[in-house]
């Protein structure tokens, strides 16, 4: 009897060591890594689970039928403590083997916790046995907790069933069930009947766990063909004349309702949906054969690649030996996926390119489906080691500087399928003889011999061999960019240097500094910068021999002698518009037509007012407004410039007024342009002091949208001489 | 009896702790078969062995982002109703009450404006092309166009930022940023996610660097911005006295010293900073290797146009996203501004057609011919699209249109995706028909061709578990080959 206390104590002890870690691992059951030891261990869950049925299914009969004969408190402690210790072990059994195998995963959590949660309670019931006093007493308790026990056993234990031995472990065996087995292995050919090649192996995958025997949805069966044929609720899947329910709901996004396969379920893919549409909407003939079908019809294609899906291994997580080795800065070599045995390899900057490299990656060669080395300078030498790559599906060997010549010892890879050449001198010969009698299904060339016309002979050479060639157009006439004039000032103060630069190699740049358009010809070719003196419209060409010449390029300078030394604005900017006050006008920045800029000052609701004064009288000839004009963003010309001098800063008398015209009908209404306004003065005389009033349109035209309220005047610079 | 009690109590207050003693015993038996979890492995070291899930499609991603938001109804969604119906009001039937952005829905009226430009058919799909986009239309064969997109938010930064990040508000990692942190760089001397901007004379719309930020990334999946300058990333270059080989001595000096005060302190950022040192090394060597384009043949030049030897334009971009994608950056996102045609449309898009089309064109052109169209997944498209009917005054041939989230038109091409066309709109262009496909789907779809499953790519921020598609997405399967 001691020695029985002994092993019922190390019982209970045990329990709280296992069930903590149960529940440990059934929460991070995702990270669990097993070794081969307690991958065999659960190997024994099988085994070990019917103890724990039984008992648990006695221990539940013995307390809802509570036995007028109790039995000693002592042998229902013990009973208790090994139904609880069993149960822990077969649940930590049962979570270990989860791991090894694949099962649906639905059913699967569910046995899991289900598990879980009988080992935990066949613990707790250890200690409210011993604890609880009303468990002793109450009969009811005990009946409940005897009810709940036994629910809890065979609901879960059923899913453990159904788990290895189907979902229809005790439904009522049924002699119409289509077992998927025998169909999917049947080898089929071009013989079979497209129903049976195609549309019912489909069915069977992806829309029979719910249209089949062991759940009806919508009274509608699929598995078999009288089933097929009856239809359901919606009516028979034939029905052509109205809409065929089920041709309707897989063609609809899966974000709808009614959309089939609904969400979560294994979607049907395109070529599936094609052929079950194909197929109904033919009538759905079940005995024809693939072979009746006219070899173009693309349900022959469909069904002839179909091919039924295999069952893959979601839970391999094996990653295949580690390949970082392989990898440097210049090289990366990498599994297609973790998980697959196949090997990528891509070749980076061709002037690091180094031979032992691509030599050490022989003892991969195997698993190397895709090599990349465009742009590597590579060698006959190379060729010979890449050829020894056997499984080799993708080459891309493009402007490697190799010659086509160099690239017939290819031909000995029987796995490659896609070949990139481009940058590669070859004739069209040349290139048939690489393809004739290769695997080669894909090629992809670009030389400047191959023009896209010849094309079709080398297509020819093979049977199914796609072909891209892409544009040649060495000999295409286009037109060439525009020369720039490398210089953001368009001020003069005492000189001022122009550079023109030009990004095409070998163009040549002639400009004319009197307005005239330059020519091909005549005009001078721009060799160094320009030195400018005076006001200067300076335009550029670009000419290039085989392409058309560009646009003219025209750009205007402006001489600017004298800066006022104090300058103020009597009437302030708009808020929106004031750039950095009053400086901005003399800081020789042009603002460019983007008036946002914040180099430009711009006035709406008032006329620009402005002061200028110097320390000692200064004579003014000409003065020079530059502004900017904008039709659609509300931004006219100035309507007119008033200027007036004075030598002591309050009486001004007028010495100049001038006004330009207005906007007319003919102008562009989407007119964008920086325009200048000049004031010259008739009668120059040295002022300390000169004002400029600008007015703006009061009024906008009718034409205008904003017609009716004050347009805009933008000035960005004013230049004095 | 009280004395009673409490020894029962006290009694098992002992057994308990012992016997708890017992359980942190279990636990610990526990750790040992599920090694790696109190490791404190980051989230990222658990994805490097798992990532991409399956086999990819696509490896590398060039995302040509039309900022601003392209007229589909002037491109690509082709509806002779509104041009019989031009000038007439948008019937309330078909607006349904749908909310319009504050520019338009004070209008008294939304009359319809038929597209100004013709449209024709190509390809074995029939699909239409508006006469602005000729070479677009060209590689009709190798598009997936993706007539039924749309969008929840109705203006442009919220959009932008929704397409990018999968939210409207920032803060969330960008899409480029997501995949470098799966997938992480082919190129160790490139980063994995590079940004090139560009600009088009039409009205444009800001783009921000919050877009290609990393969220609660690592910074390292921050978007590398390539500018237009002598330099095209910034601060990389050495001052001119520096000569190659006393860098590569002075790294190595560093380095010795970081070495020797890791072995003393063992923090891992010392040996983190170590490598950074030794990657801006090598991209000193690889950034004017690659984004050097004077090298490229003027069969190359002609075909994006030659303004891809401009710096900053969309060609040059284009041209360059080619050059990094083929080194292996995962993820190159353009941007080219200025599509936001409020008013004179007409005009506007025929500027950005004449900056993109060709070069666009070009650059599927250029991938296919050198083979790597079909593992390089190229997006063209904007953040919604536009009305149909006119903003402000309606002109025989002029007209503007206001955003429109409800439907819009973006294409696809190579990297596993299936030529053809993709959904359908109602005769006026304003709502979908056939097969919508939300910003959400469009992130699960591009992450399942570079072999991710979208539900299973998560990063754990602030107690909850993120994704690019938050908590929803399907896979258009019907789009990949």
């Amino acid at each position: 009897m001691i020695k029985s206390n002994k092993l019922f104590a190390f019982i209970g002890n045990a329990l709280w060591i296992l069930n903590p870690f149960l529940i440990f691992i059934v929460l991070f059951k995702e990270k669990l890594q097993l070794n081969i030891g307690m991958a065999w261990l659960g190997k024994f869950h099988p085994l070990f689970l019917h103890f724990p049925i039984v008992l648990s299914i006695c221990i539940g009969l013995y307390l809802i039928f509570s036995p007028s004969e109790k039995l000693s408190r002592t042998i229902e402690q013990q009973v208790l403590l090994s139904n609880a210790f069993i149960a822990v072990i077969v649940a930590i059994t049962g979570l270990f083997l989860s791991r090894e195998n694949t099962y649906a995963t639905d059913l699967l959590t569910q046995h899991q916790w289900g598990g879980v949660a009988i080992a935990l309670f066949s613990w707790a019931l250890v200690f409210i046995n011993n604890y609880s006093k009303k468990f002793q007493e109450s009969k009811i308790l005990r009946v409940e907790i005897g009810l709940f026990l036994l629910i809890l056993v065979i609901v879960f234990t059923h899913k453990g069933a159904q788990l290895t031995h189907g979902e229809d472990v005790l439904s009522f065996p049924e002699n119409q069930i289509v077992s998927t087995d025998t169909v999917t292995k049947k080898v089929l050919d071009s013989t079979a009947s497209i129903y049976e090649k195609a549309v019912q192996p489909i069915l069977l995958d992806k829309c029979v766990s719910c249209h089949g025997p062991k759940k009806v949805k919508g009274n509608l069966l699929l598995d078999i063909k009288d089933h097929i044929v009856k239809g359901g609720k919606h009516g028979s899947v034939f029905d052509l004349a109205g809409t065929s329910s089920i041709i309707e709901r897989i063609h609809l996004p899966i974000a709808e309702e009614k959309h089939m396969p609904p969400d979560g379920k294994p979607q049907l893919t395109p070529s599936e949906i094609k052929i079950l549409n194909d197929w109904i909407s033919a009538g759905g003939d079940f005995n024809k054969k693939i072979l009746e079908l006219a070899k173009t019809d693309s349900l022959y294609l469909l069904a002839n690649a179909y091919q039924p899906p295999v069952e893959k291994n979601k839970n391999s997580t094996s990653v295949g030996p580690d390949i970082s080795e392989y990898s440097t800065n210049y090289c990366n070599v990498h599994y297609v996926y973790p998980g697959s045995t196949l090997i990528e390899v891509n070749f980076f900057q061709g002037s690091f390119y180094n031979r032992e490299q691509l030599k050490k990656l022989e003892k991969i060669k195997d698993q190397v489906v895709s090599l990349n080395m465009q742009s590597m300078p590579l060698k006959q030498e190379d060729i010979a080691i890449i050829t020894g790559f056997k499984q080799l599906e993708k080459l891309n060997l493009n402007y490697t500087g190799l010659t086509i010549e160099a690239l017939k010892p290819i031909k000995s890879l029987t796995k490659l399928k896609v070949l990139s050449i481009a940058g590669i001198e070859a004739n069209t010969n040349a290139i048939i003889n690489l393809v004739k009698g290769s695997t080669i299904q894909e090629l992809n060339i670009w030389n400047a011999s191959i023009k896209a016309d010849q094309i079709q002979s080398i297509q020819a050479s093979k049977k199914d061999l796609i072909v891209t060639v892409g544009d040649n157009l060495e000999n295409e006439i286009i037109k060439i960019i525009n020369p720039s004039i490398e210089q953001d000032s368009s001020i003069i103060p005492a000189h001022l240097d122009i550079p023109i630069k030009h990004v095409v190699k070998g163009t040549v740049i002639r400009y004319t500094l009197d307005g005239t358009d330059p020519d091909s010809l005549t005009s001078p070719i721009y060799k160094k910068p320009i030195r400018l003196y005076n006001n200067t419209e300076l335009k550029t060409k670009a000419f290039k021999t085989g392409w058309i010449s560009s646009d003219i390029v025209q750009r205007n300078f402006y001489k600017s002698t004298i800066h006022p030394d104090s300058v103020l604005l009597i009437q302030l900017p708009d808020p929106k518009y004031r750039a950095t006050g009053a400086k901005t006008l003399f800081d020789y920045e042009l603002g460019e037509k983007n008036f946002g800029n914040a180099k430009w000052l711009g006035y709406k609701d008032a006329n620009m007012e402005l002061l200028i004064g110097f320390n000692k009288p200064t004579i003014i000839k000409e003065i020079y407004f530059n502004a900017l004009v904008n039709l659609g963003s509300y931004i006219f010309p100035i309507v007119s410039i008033d200027v007036m001098g004075s030598m002591d800063g309050k009486n001004f008398t007028l010495i100049s007024k001038n006004n330009y015209p207005s906007v007319t009908d003919a102008t562009p209404k989407t007119l964008n342009e920086t325009k200048g306004f000049s004031c010259s003065i008739a009668k120059p005389s040295p002022f300390k002091y000169y004002k400029f009033v600008a007015t703006n349109v009061k009024k906008l035209p009718n034409w205008h949208p904003g017609k009716g309220t004050p347009g805009w005047i933008f000035i960005d610079e004013i230049f004095l001489n | 009896m009280k004395e009673f009690l409490e020894h029962g109590l006290n009694q098992n207050r002992r057994k308990f702790l012992s016997k708890m003693s017992l359980g942190i015993g279990g636990l610990a038996l526990g750790s040992l078969v599920a090694p790696g979890l109190f490791e404190g492995k980051t989230e990222e070291e658990l994805f490097a062995n798992v990532l991409p899930h399956f086999a990819p499609k696509a490896k590398r991603v060039i995302y040509l982002f039309q900022n601003g938001a392209p007229s589909q109804l002037d491109l690509f969604d082709y509806k002779p109703k509104l041009q019989s119906m031009h000038g007439e009001d948008l019937p309330a039937s078909i607006r349904m009450g749908q909310r319009l952005t504050g520019m338009t829905a004070n209008q008294a009226k939304f009359p319809l404006a038929g597209t100004k430009f013709n449209f024709s058919q190509h390809g074995q799909h029939g699909a239409w092309f508006s006469e602005t986009i000729p070479h677009i239309a060209s590689i009709a064969d190798d598009l997936c166009i993706v007539k039924s997109m749309y969008t929840e938010a109705i203006n442009h930064d919220p959009a932008l930022t929704f397409f990018q990040t999968g939210a409207q508000v920032g803060n969330r990692p960008s899409m480029g940023s997501w995949i470098s942190y799966g997938l992480g760089s082919e190129n160790k001397n490139l980063p994995a996610f590079c940004v090139l901007l560009s600009k088009g004379k039409g009205n444009g719309q800001g783009v921000y660097s919050k877009l290609w930020n990393n969220g609660f990334l690592d910074s390292i999946h921050q978007g590398v911005q390539f500018t237009s300058g002598e330099e095209p990333v910034k601060y990389l270059t050495d001052p001119s006295f520096i000569q190659r080989d006393d860098k590569r001595a002075m790294l190595d000096e560093i380095a010795s010293l970081n070495e020797a005060s890791y072995k003393e302190i063992g923090d891992p950022e010392i040996v983190a900073k170590i490598q950074q040192y030794e990657l801006s090394y090598r991209m000193q060597m690889a950034v004017p290797e690659i984004t050097s384009l004077q090298n490229e043949p003027e069969s190359i030049v002609k075909m994006y146009g030659p303004d891809c030897l401009v710096p900053g334009t969309y060609a040059a971009n284009c041209l360059l996203a080619r050059k990094l994608s083929e080194n292996g950056v995962r993820f190159v996102q353009l941007y080219h501004q200025g599509w936001d045609a409020h008013d004179n449309l007409p005009s506007q898009l025929e500027g950005q057609c004449k900056d993109v089309d060709q070069a666009s064109a070009a650059l599927v052109k250029d991938l296919k011919q050198r083979g790597l169209l079909d593992e390089t997944l190229v997006i063209w498209g904007g953040e919604f699209g536009r009305t149909n009917y006119c903003q402000g005054a309606l002109a025989k041939d002029n007209y503007g249109r206001d955003h429109h989230p409800r439907c819009f038109t973006i294409w696809m091409a190579g990297g596993g995706v299936k030529p053809g066309v993709h959904g359908e709109t109602d005769e006026f262009g304003y709502n979908i028909n056939t097969l919508p496909v939300h910003v959400h789907d469009f992130h699960a779809t591009v992450m399942h061709l570079m072999g991710i499953n979208h539900e299973d790519f998560t990063f754990k921020h602030l107690g909850r578990r993120y994704r690019l598609t938050d908590v929803a997405g399907n896979v258009i399967n019907e789009i990949i080959s």
